[in-house]
């Protein structure tokens, strides 16, 4: 698809439903992620903005249709995202311990086939790994997590599995992530943690927030 | 603990604590969560006089026993269970008064899919991230996070003294959907679609004469209740009151908001479609 280049990297506006407005970068990347980590914490703040969802190079905002205009929300945000850096994110690291392979990690075999590796090799590579928080979602507390190593990226499993449980580490594409949840999932599962990703108790309830840095403790 | 309470006796399908929805957190890949049918759950708060985000019961197909410890009202609203309190048939889409040691038998519907159980001053559930409605992929919220079952005793708020609203009309249903066009929308209008047996809190999976699309997967974006994804198969999904937070399907239409609860309603197996939507 092509858009107009804009020199501020202006990300594309649309409406998608009544209630809806996404921002769309055309060249994601982390700079980018980060100015739409901020605007989304700034737009949270907002009059009638009920929800401010970063995703992978993208943020949607829902808004109370009723209550605010969608070309003034649209002229708002675009004055606010000229305003926006991403500097100030969290520059926190979170441990999570792993126990790889076997019963814990039901598809390390297979991923060490498919990646043409030995299995110690895949969990060196994926426990080496600096990854960034680059949005939350799917299920509560389900960080999608860049910087998983070239080596270890794969398309999905051709048939997802009804239930995942809850603590696997898991990776797809270019991301890992933890399954906060027993829940459906087609990642490749190549390990469990005892680190509750996810509780309403704590504040933040999510363990992982954007922009966190996560790293991955063999044990 | 509040004194007045309700005892399950028979819990049903699916029978679930629900208000408006937890809101604000999707970022934190919460889900709303609200009750399916919004529009029955707002006419029974209203009918017994209790808040609009007052928490009450959401029951499936009806098959519910309940008994009250202490006098309260109560309204019904959504699918017509034919009702008995003690008894004596009573009204769906209105608001009774039962007796201490009453019992409420709501069976199987023979049209609709969900009823609304609201009773006055709201089930008494602790508040979790804002809201009382049950997030049963995070088992949080709601009666311990579950759904209802045999023996469970729910307290109920304060009773309100504002007097019982007069009988309501059931709305229209109408299985003609009104939705925006997305990109895909030539895969989803101009075509009847069957609810298929998949379908749940989540999303309503519909099987028809589906045209394949080779656009395979978009970059994780938010997505909400009422969006319709189309997957490579071209059978559309429409994303409900449990719906996750973010999805790759590309879009084929949202429903408008005030049409999502028509789906709740339509049972598996009917046949609904999608009418363009303007405005």
């Amino acid at each position: 698809m092509a858009f107009p280049m804009n020199v501020f990297g202006m990300p594309n506006f649309r409406r998608v439903g009544q209630s809806t407005i996404v921002l769309e970068c055309e060249a994601p990347s982390i700079s980018m992620q980060r100015r739409l980590w901020a605007l989304a914490r700034e737009a949270r703040g907002r009059p009638h903005i009920a929800e401010a969802v970063v995703g992978a190079g993208n943020l949607t905002l829902a808004f109370d249709w009723r209550a605010v205009d969608y070309e003034t929300l649209r002229g708002e945000l675009e004055s606010a995202w000229e305003h926006t850096n991403g500097e100030n994110v969290s520059e926190r690291t979170i441990e999570i311990p792993v126990r790889y392979g076997s019963g814990d990690g039901p598809d390390l075999q297979a991923v060490a086939q498919a990646c043409g590796l030995p299995e110690t090799r895949v969990i060196a590579l994926h426990a080496a790994g600096s990854y960034v928080v680059a949005f939350v979602g799917f299920l509560p507390g389900f960080a999608y997590l860049d910087g998983l190593d070239e080596r270890l990226h794969l398309a999905r499993r051709a048939q997802p599995r009804t239930r995942v449980p809850a603590g696997s580490v898991a990776i797809a594409g270019a991301q890992s992530a933890v399954y906060p949840f027993d829940s459906p999932g087609g990642w490749h599962v190549i390990g469990r943690t005892t680190q509750r990703m996810f509780d309403p108790d704590r504040e933040p309830a999510a363990l992982a927030q954007p922009g966190d840095r996560v790293r991955f403790v063999p044990v | 603990m509040s004194s007045r309470a309700i005892a399950v006796e028979r819990a049903g399908l699916q029978s679930l604590v629900v208000d408006r929805g937890r809101f604000g957190l999707r970022h934190q890949g919460v889900g709303w969560c609200g009750a399916m049918d919004s529009r029955s759950y707002a006419i029974a708060n209203e009918l017994v006089g209790n808040a609009k985000d007052a928490a009450a019961i959401e029951v499936v197909l009806g098959d519910v026993i309940l008994r009250f410890d202490a006098p309260a009202r109560f309204a019904l609203a959504g699918a017509d269970c034919a009702a008995e309190l003690d008894g004596e048939p009573i009204a769906a889409w209105s608001a009774h008064a039962a007796q201490a040691g009453a019992r409420l038998v709501l069976r199987r519907p023979r049209a609709w899919m969900r009823t609304i159980v609201a009773i006055d001053g709201g089930i008494d559930v602790p508040l979790v991230l804002g809201s009382r409605t049950t997030d049963l992929m995070a088992a949080m919220g709601g009666f311990e996070g579950r759904a209802l079952r045999a023996g469970d005793r729910l307290g109920l708020g304060p009773a309100n003294a504002a007097a019982l609203h007069a009988p309501v009309a059931p709305p229209r249903l109408d299985v003609a959907l009104r939705t925006i066009a997305q990109p895909l929308a030539d895969h989803l209008f101009g075509r009847w679609w069957t609810i298929g047996h998949e379908s749940n809190r989540m999303g309503y999976r519909l099987k028809g004469d589906a045209t394949p699309h080779g656009l395979g997967m978009m970059p994780s974006r938010a997505v909400f209740p009422g969006f319709i994804q189309l997957p490579p198969s071209g059978e559309p999904i429409v994303l409900m009151s449990d719906a996750q937070t973010t999805g790759g399907y590309p879009l084929a239409g949202v429903v408008v908001e005030d049409d999502v609860w028509m789906l709740a309603q339509a049972p598996i197996g009917a046949e609904v479609r999608f009418v363009e939507y303007g405005g």
